[in-house]
């Protein structure tokens, strides 16, 4: 290793099949281990469970950001056509006194608006949560970890895993039949 | 991915299982068809109408599951493969629901007028039966097409049931093609038959009406219910000891069905309700105009919110999809359908307001065609396995995940 690289990052583990590296997983997952993951050429059924993973917290912030859209809509409507510039079209009602007024026809506007707020949510909290943009990322450090877009599976335990050791977590690795345990370092 | 799918052992339904549903079906049809008998001798006007609602009512609950079943082949889908049988038993209920249309045609025979004017109407009095409407709703071609949706229905429901049982016998994978094939016909044919079925059986309760949202409206309704009903067949099996592989996992993709035609539901019914308002033109707003006026105010607003907002808000929440609650979502969405096809049918009856004589008869001829098509529906239970046991893609359905 050279001298720009430093700060161990992380311990890796390659494997041959999908097979192979979903009971890996699955050991992992038992031994405790918190700060690891799977990087798979294609995605592997089952893996979440395999890896122990919960629920994505995104659909409770996407549900959010729709209710702030529709939220908004509704504001942005009423607001506007029945309280600052009250606007009759059609001859039809442009204030609460007849009920909803005319807000049937605003309809469109609510929705579209929780939609596109519900899309943003989506969209930007699966990149904010995945902590994209990334210019660099350590295991591109590995040469052997280019095989993952071809046909090798590799497990990665992080060294920030309060479990992390760095012979137990190789000798670990070894067990579950892991091959070319490389500890990857990180630029500082 | 666990490698050791265990295959279960095929599932007969025990009929005595069924003995207690079974009574209760008998009890529901007889008093049924007592009430409606009743009703319809003492208002023969209410009585027709509160049939035809109760007809159209399993009419679309049916053609839905005849959807689903052909979308299950067209679309070559694994999931549904241990729900399939009970689409299919319940889709070929088809060949029994002419039998309830039988009072309907006597009534159109007889005294027409109880239900549908135009049957009696001069084209020289009635301006505007003149034109292009006139053509279609003529007495001779009425009958050619109600023929033609029960035969082609019939037909073809009964092919994708009698195909899959064969299955289950000899294994042939040949049977799964025949069926893509049955099912890739199914979709237009369900698309065309449930449209114009209901042009002719509830559109043309006031012929001077015009909507071109109706058929997909129709079908929004129909195709969220049908899903509704399988749900409550699969969860009422497995309260019984059967259809043990289905788990979840199948009750949660079913759940988000329930939620996409609720927001479908809504997106279509509020479309038709938008185009017809903005437009203003008299002849359309005439539906809406009955329907949001006094009694009939409330119930249409209690079906906007019961059936979208009410439903919207559980359906997220994985959940519900996936525990008992879906018992308590899919009999809420049947029991608005009631709602919804009461909406339809009956302000034509009173167009100044809601009438409880009319809900009662309603109620009563539903009670007949459920007790009726239930009691078939048993025999169709009975006649084959629970699940498809040797359909080729059996393994997948059961490792199925979200």
């Amino acid at each position: 290793m050279s001298e720009s690289y430093k700060r161990l990052h992380a311990i890796g583990a390659e494997f041959d099949s999908a097979y192979a590296i979903y009971h890996a997983a699955e050991k992992v997952r038992d031994s405790g281990y918190t700060n690891w993951d799977c990087h798979t050429p294609f995605p592997v059924h089952g893996m979440d469970k395999a890896m122990g993973m919960r629920k994505s917290w995104l659909s409770a912030f996407i549900f959010c950001c729709g209710l702030t859209g529709f939220i908004t809509g509704l504001l942005l409507v009423t607001v506007t056509s029945y309280g600052l510039y009250p606007t009759i079209v059609n001859g039809k009602p442009n204030d609460w006194s007849h009920g909803m007024g005319a807000l049937q026809f605003f309809f469109p506007v609510m929705y579209e608006l929780t939609i596109l707020f519900s899309a943003f949510g989506a969209v930007f909290g699966m990149i904010i949560r995945n902590g994209l943009p990334k210019f660099n990322h350590p295991l591109f450090n590995w040469s052997r970890f280019a095989k993952v877009t071809d046909d090798k599976f590799f497990i990665i335990i992080e060294s920030s895993d309060p479990l992390f050791s760095e012979t137990k977590t190789k000798a670990f690795l070894d067990s579950l039949g892991g091959k070319h345990i490389t500890p990857v370092f990180d630029h500082e | 991915m666990s490698d050791h799918i265990h295959i279960p052992q095929a599932e007969k339904f025990d009929a005595r299982k069924g003995a207690k549903l079974k009574s209760v079906f008998v009890g529901a049809a007889g008093l049924g068809l007592v009430g409606a008998g009743i009703a319809f001798a003492m208002s023969p006007k209410i009585g027709a109408h509160a049939w035809l609602f109760a007809f159209f009512y399993f009419f679309t609950l049916l053609v839905g599951c005849f959807f689903w079943n052909c979308l299950h082949h067209a679309t070559d889908s694994e999931w549904s493969v241990v729900v399939r049988r009970q689409m299919e038993n319940l889709a070929a209920l088809l060949r029994y629901i002419s039998l309830a249309f039988i009072p309907i045609a006597i009534i159109c025979v007889v005294n027409p007028d109880l239900l549908y004017r135009w049957f009696r109407a001069d084209p020289q009095q009635d301006l505007l039966m003149l034109g292009t409407k006139a053509k279609y709703l003529s007495v001779p071609f009425f009958w050619v097409r109600a023929c033609a949706f029960f035969f082609l229905l019939f037909m073809l429901s009964t092919v994708l049931r009698r195909r899959s049982m064969a299955q289950d016998k000899d294994g042939a994978s040949s049977h799964t093609f025949t069926m893509r094939k049955a099912a890739i016909a199914g979709i237009p044919t369900m698309a065309i038959c449930l449209t114009f079925a209901g042009i002719d059986w509830l559109k043309a309760l006031n012929h001077h009406w015009y909507s071109t949202m109706w058929g997909v409206y129709l079908f929004a309704g129909a195709a969220g219910s049908s899903m509704a009903l399988i749900v409550l067949t699969c969860k009422w099996l497995q309260s019984h000891g059967y259809l043990k592989p289905v788990n979840e996992e199948h009750y949660h993709l079913m759940g988000k069905f329930l939620f996409a035609f609720t927001v479908f539901w809504a997106y279509i019914g509020f479309s038709q309700y938008m185009l017809i308002t903005y437009a203003n033109i008299p002849e359309e707003t005439i539906y809406f105009r009955v329907r949001n006026t006094g009694s009939w105010n409330y119930l249409s607003m209690s079906l906007v919110f019961g059936r979208f907002f009410f439903m919207f808000v559980p359906l997220l929440f994985q959940g519900l999809k996936k525990t008992r609650g879906i018992i308590f979502c899919a009999s809420w969405i049947l029991f608005m359908q009631f709602l919804d096809m009461f909406i339809i049918i009956m302000p034509e009856l009173n167009p100044d307001g809601f009438s409880f004589a009319a809900l009662l008869a309603a109620v009563f001829a539903w009670l007949a065609i459920a007790g009726i098509l239930g009691l078939f529906f048993l025999k169709h239970l009975g006649q084959g396995c629970v699940f498809p046991t040797k359909d080729p893609r059996l393994a997948e359905s059961l490792k199925f995940t979200n």
